[in-house]
């Protein structure tokens, strides 16, 4: 691990086309500035650990699985799509239109 | 192509097309060593199941968001959508995984990180919709306003 020492307002430049700036330091609170690339994804490490805990709980419950198959049944899938409104403060407008289901890349279990 | 699942406990064989099998690099978060999946539907539920062709035991339970969280939605950067070789939203599809529990009221679905999928290139990938305040286990039963089972 490369150990570095910074004062505010200094910089590291990661691969000449990442820059991490000190922006301030206020007691035990750091202020960072990012510019990076839109390729590169900057997350902050305990969300990820947050989302690999919730995945890995999510990955272990066949126990669970034919009961819950059930209890969603109700949820018809051939149902019309709800109108999707643009924006609603969550990061801007949907991603996507992806309610038709008719080229899901899915596979009917054999029976 | 024949693969095996254990998404309920016990080993079944199951056949699926060519098109169900999908990529996922990086792969899921707590689960970067894995790759390659097959997406499996159940015939009368909107469940699906993200099965592991690398590891038969690892399945994660899939929902549609919009189908209990009509007002989802979010910006896929340009970044995925260059790794998903997306080019036109509607060759996307949005998942969230599942948390299942004993009891079958508690379901929470995560729609903080949803999975995205590509129907033309067959990759997908998690999305962490950071700073969307999402919560990470949505009760999908409460949320749907289902009669809760005695």
């Amino acid at each position: 691990m490369l150990i570095l020492t910074r004062k505010a307002e200094q910089g590291i430049v990661i691969d000449r086309v990442t820059t991490v700036r000190i922006l301030s330091i206020d007691g035990d609170r750091v202020k960072i500035g990012i510019d990076a690339p839109t390729s590169i994804t900057v997350l902050r490490e305990e969300l990820l650990e947050q989302v690999a805990g919730q995945n890995r709980e999510a990955a272990a419950r066949p126990a669970a699985s034919r009961s819950a198959v059930d209890r969603l049944r109700a949820l018809r899938p051939e149902a019309p799509a709800p109108a999707r409104p643009n924006g609603n403060g969550h990061n801007g407008g949907p991603a996507n239109g992806a309610t038709d289901r008719a080229d899901e890349p899915s596979a009917r279990p054999e029976r | 192509m024949r693969i095996t699942t254990y998404r309920f406990g016990i080993a079944e064989p199951v056949d699926v097309p060519d098109e169900a099998i999908i990529e996922i690099r990086p792969g899921l978060n707590g689960f970067e060593h894995l790759h390659r999946y097959a997406l499996i539907a159940e015939d009368d539920s909107p469940v699906e199941w993200l099965q592991s062709l690398e590891e038969p035991e690892v399945a994660f339970a899939l929902l549609e968001p919009f189908l209990f969280y009509p007002e989802y939605g979010f910006e896929l950067s340009d970044a995925d959508c260059e790794a998903l070789a997306l080019s036109r939203p509607e060759d996307a599809a949005v998942r969230c995984i599942l948390t299942l529990n004993q009891s079958a009221d508690e379901i929470t679905a995560n729609l903080l990180a949803p999975v995205v999928l590509s129907r033309t290139s067959r990759r997908a990938r998690q999305i962490v919709l950071q700073d969307s305040n999402l919560p990470l286990r949505f009760p999908v039963i409460e949320a749907l306003r289902l009669p809760l089972s005695a």
